[in-house]
């Protein structure tokens, strides 16, 4: 009889965790690497939720290959995986263990986090599914674990898209309010800007409502970790576009200049679409630097992003979404082009 | 990085014309007019002194004269240097932003001095890389480097010591050496090492330069392709030439300097420490140190390392404090019967040699370190 | 050294080779910023264009000596220098421990005033800094 290859001991990294793990055979384009060690539960039954654009959820198509942000997440025992953070030389600076919405949930991330923390040598981050949590106590065993850091999918920017592609619109369990309470609380908890925030462009927000979103967590005391939408095989979203190049550059560097404090959310100006068309200052040093177009995510204990998902928006190929790396003066010159590019962004319904 | 860069061999040719066709090279570099080259070239006896160093305070100018050796001036920084047939300089001129070539000035330094390193690998020299920049056999100086930049383009060089001429360079240089006495200069011997004292014999000019090839070749990741100076660099040199080959170039810092050197002997439990500093008042720093006595260090090496660790620092009691228990704290170093602030209170009586100034600035250098 | 090198003072403008400039009335004084000097490092010469030259915006007009390396000083404006600081001629110190005071290095009549306008504010040159940061920390792990 096979053996059930389920959390605690068991667990899914990204391909480019695998990779650098030396699980997987592969090579970064560009000279990129990843710094942070993304795990996964993983349950038999898998994830109970339905969310419309994930490649997870329990109702998508079952025949399609299974996807989570764009590539296949392989499962290894969590012993070999420590053994590997144990003996090879990784490029490491924080791990992060990634809740699905399941009942073991929380039980299971708090074992994970403390073995990886056992080990002693990166900072670990939890991804939250409130849904799976009980309110107060569940964080707190999460911060006892020896999480330092914590971060919350809510994915849409509005409630009414959260309804519609998380909530009630798919059957699935998740709730608008209990994740932004969760947010708060996390706050509280692990400290300001301690949490971050999950939000997922081109999901049929307005970049208004996006950066309305960015601005409330920031206010809560989240910073927002941005992705673009990427419609994954056998999801309800599948056949969706991803969205314009145009609208995620602009929202980049609205996310970058509000959550480091050098504008707030009323500074930004919008046409009647909802599409940003100013930032209320000259925005052309920070094209310059490309740090806004870097991806965001939890830092290493140098205060550095060390989430940085290398190439999970996109094929290397392909133009770069977010940027794993600072990005060269020929990037920069592609990015200038892209932010104020003829492409015009989607408002669905 | 699979660019070619050229490979330019000059030969043998008089310090003037050597060091204008530095800066021609640099200035044909930064304005694109050829690709990135690593430059090797020999010397007849010539002393070279630093960009911003004054020849007179340098260098033995009436022993030079007399026994033929060229003065001039490199457009390079660092101190004054002897160079003849038994030295093999190369030099890496590029653009700056060249992809692998890091910005910084420590990583840069590094990053080439490892090529340099590969090269005498390749010969059998176990050399390493020494901060800021020396590269160092054993502890013993078997290259020292430099570099600049002019427009978008920098050189960094250095010399390789074949063979070693070590009477002539404490004669034509003014070196902290007060007395050359046999065991100063003996000493100072210690200090510098060459390819054939580390090796026996030493190779023909031909395998070196092919070693340092190969080296430089496979630390910066490029293939080399042999080439000749182009006519418009000819042409600049023709330029150039005539401002190397006068005093306006080789003599024409204006440099302030109150510079001096002196020398101590200062008595410990473990043995006599004889500390000789060349200073620069002025602009309070202790240009180089050499350190010497009748103690026991373990390893021996360790003595030529804090030298390299004094060089150009502050001469400020609580810096200098800081730098002499900072190095000891970063090396395995035992030495009987001597502590670190013993050495401290030795340099200490070279900066200050009067009791007054002395006792002052012990005082001021507990209590500055100690913040 | 004793200042921050991210510190900015808020009154002055700055160029991406990293001098400031403080500018009155067609006149301006520049000098290295805290940033320009850490990258520099400990300066042991310096030679500054005399009072009387003229000098073109990024023009080699001087040298700077730190570690064995010569860079040169490339102004971040056109002009004449009025008053170059000569104390630093013997002691560049100056310039490492207090690179917006007393390590000012030339007091200059400008040919151009225009040319301010192109100069970073302080939240631009911040921005540069930040990413010139990251980019030599990328290096730093890369080697």
């Amino acid at each position: 009889m096979q053996k059930v290859q389920e959390s605690p001991s068991y667990v899914q990294t990204s391909m480019a965790g695998a990779m650098s793990l030396g699980l997987a055979s592969g090579r970064f384009l560009r000279g990129a690497k990843c710094t942070c060690l993304n795990l996964l539960l993983v349950y038999q039954n898998g994830c109970r939720a339905a969310c419309s654009y994930c490649g997870l959820a329990c109702n998508r198509d079952a025949t399609a290959a299974r996807t989570f942000i764009r590539v296949k997440w392989p499962t290894f025992s969590l012993e070999e995986i420590l053994g590997k953070l144990r003996t090879s030389q990784h490029s490491f600076k924080r791990a992060c263990v990634s809740m699905i919405t399941q009942p073991r949930s929380v039980v299971d991330t708090c074992i994970i986090i403390k073995e990886l923390r056992d080990q002693g040598t990166v900072p670990v981050s939890a991804l939250l599914t409130p849904t799976a949590m009980k309110p107060g106590r569940d964080l707190a065993l999460i911060r006892a674990a020896g999480a330092d850091r914590v971060g919350i999918a809510i994915d849409a920017a509005t409630e009414k898209l959260f309804e519609q592609h998380r909530g009630r619109g798919v059957q699935g369990p998740h709730r608008w309010e209990r994740y932004w309470e969760t947010v708060v609380e996390a706050v509280d908890l692990f400290g300001q800007y301690h949490a971050g925030v999950h939000l997922i462009v081109g999901l049929g927000e307005t970049e208004r409502e996006m950066v309305q979103a960015i601005a409330r967590a920031y206010r809560i005391g989240a910073l927002t970790h941005l992705f673009s939408f990427f419609p994954e095989a056998g999801s309800r979203l599948e056949d969706w576009q991803r969205p314009a190049m145009g609208q995620y550059r602009r929202l980049q560097l609205a996310r970058y200049l509000i959550d480091e404090g050098i504008i707030d959310e009323d500074c930004l100006k919008y046409d009647a679409a909802g599409r940003i068309t100013g930032f209320g200052l000259d925005i052309e040093p920070y094209v310059q630097s490309g740090l806004a177009f870097m991806t965001s995510g939890c830092p290493g204990e140098d205060g550095l992003p060390a989430c940085n998902r290398p190439f999970g928006n996109e094929r290397a190929s392909e133009p770069l979404r977010n940027y794993p790396f600072v990005p060269k003066p020929e990037d920069v010159a592609v990015i200038g082009n892209q932010i104020w590019g003829g492409e015009q962004s989607h408002a669905r319904a | 990085m699979s660019d070619y860069w050229r490979l330019l061999d000059t030969g043998t040719q008089p310090a003037a014309h050597n060091m204008a066709l530095e800066r021609v090279i640099l200035a044909a570099r930064s304005r694109g007019l050829i690709p990135n080259t690593l430059h090797f070239l020999e010397f007849t006896p010539s002393v070279l002194v630093g960009y911003h160093q004054s020849v007179s305070l340098e260098v033995d100018e009436g022993y030079c004269l007399r026994h033929g050796i060229e003065i001039n001036r490199r457009v390079s920084g660092g101190g004054a240097i002897y160079v003849d047939q038994g030295v093999l300089g190369w030099e890496l001129v590029a653009c700056k932003d060249t992809p692998g070539i890091p910005g910084r000035l420590e990583e840069m330094y590094r990053l080439l001095c490892e090529g340099a390193v590969a090269g005498l690998a390749r010969l059998g020299v176990a050399a390493r890389f020494r901060p800021k920049n020396d590269i160092e056999v054993g502890g013993r100086k078997i290259s020292g480097t430099g570099g600049a930049e002019a427009g978008n383009a920098l050189i960094y060089h250095g010399t390789v010591l074949n063979d070693f001429d070590v009477e002539t360079m404490i004669r034509c240089l003014r070196l902290p050496i007060a007395k050359l006495d046999d065991k100063q200069v003996q000493s100072f011997k210690e200090r510098v090492v060459s390819l054939r004292e580390v090796l026996g014999s030493l190779p023909a000019m031909p395998v070196i330069k092919q070693a340092m090839v190969e080296g430089f070749a496979s630390v910066l990741g490029i293939r080399l392709e042999a080439g000749a100076l182009t006519e418009q660099e000819k042409k600049l040199l023709e330029q150039e030439l005539p401002l190397f080959q006068s005093d306006d170039w080789t003599r024409g810092t204006r440099r302030l300097q109150n510079s001096s050197l002196s020398t101590v002997d200062y008595k410990t439990t473990g043995g006599l420490i004889r500390v000789t500093l060349r200073l620069d008042r002025t602009r309070h720093r202790i240009r180089y140190a050499f350190i010497t006595g009748d103690f026991f260090a373990y390893p021996e090496r360790s003595i030529l390392d804090l030298e390299a660790a004094l060089k150009n620092t502050s001469c400020e009691p609580g810096d200098l404090l800081q730098t002499v228990r900072g190095f000891f704290a970063a090396h395995q170093v035992r030495i009987p019967g001597i502590t670190p602030d013993d050495f401290f209170y030795a340099l200490q009586t070279a900066i200050y040699p009067t009791g007054r100034g002395r006792e002052q600035s012990l005082k001021t250098a507990e209590s500055s370190a100690g913040r | 050294m004793q200042v921050d090198k991210r510190f900015v003072p808020e009154d002055l403008r700055y160029d991406r080779n990293d001098y400031w400039v403080k500018a009155t009335a067609g006149e301006a004084v520049i000098g290295l910023t805290a940033y320009g000097q850490d990258v520099t490092g400990d300066i042991l010469y310096l030679e500054l264009p005399p009072a009387g030259s003229s000098f073109r915006r990024g023009e080699d007009s001087g040298s700077i000596e730190s570690g064995k390396w010569v860079g040169r000083l490339l102004p971040p404006v056109t002009g004449m220098v009025l008053e170059r600081n000569s104390a630093l001629e013997t002691d560049p110190s100056g310039v490492n421990q207090d690179p917006y005071g007393a390590g000012w290095l030339l007091r200059v009549r400008l040919a151009d005033p225009s040319e301010l306008d192109g100069l970073l504010n302080p939240a631009a040159y911040r921005e540069w800094i930040a990413g010139q940061i990251r980019r030599e920390r990328e290096e730093e792990a890369a080697l």
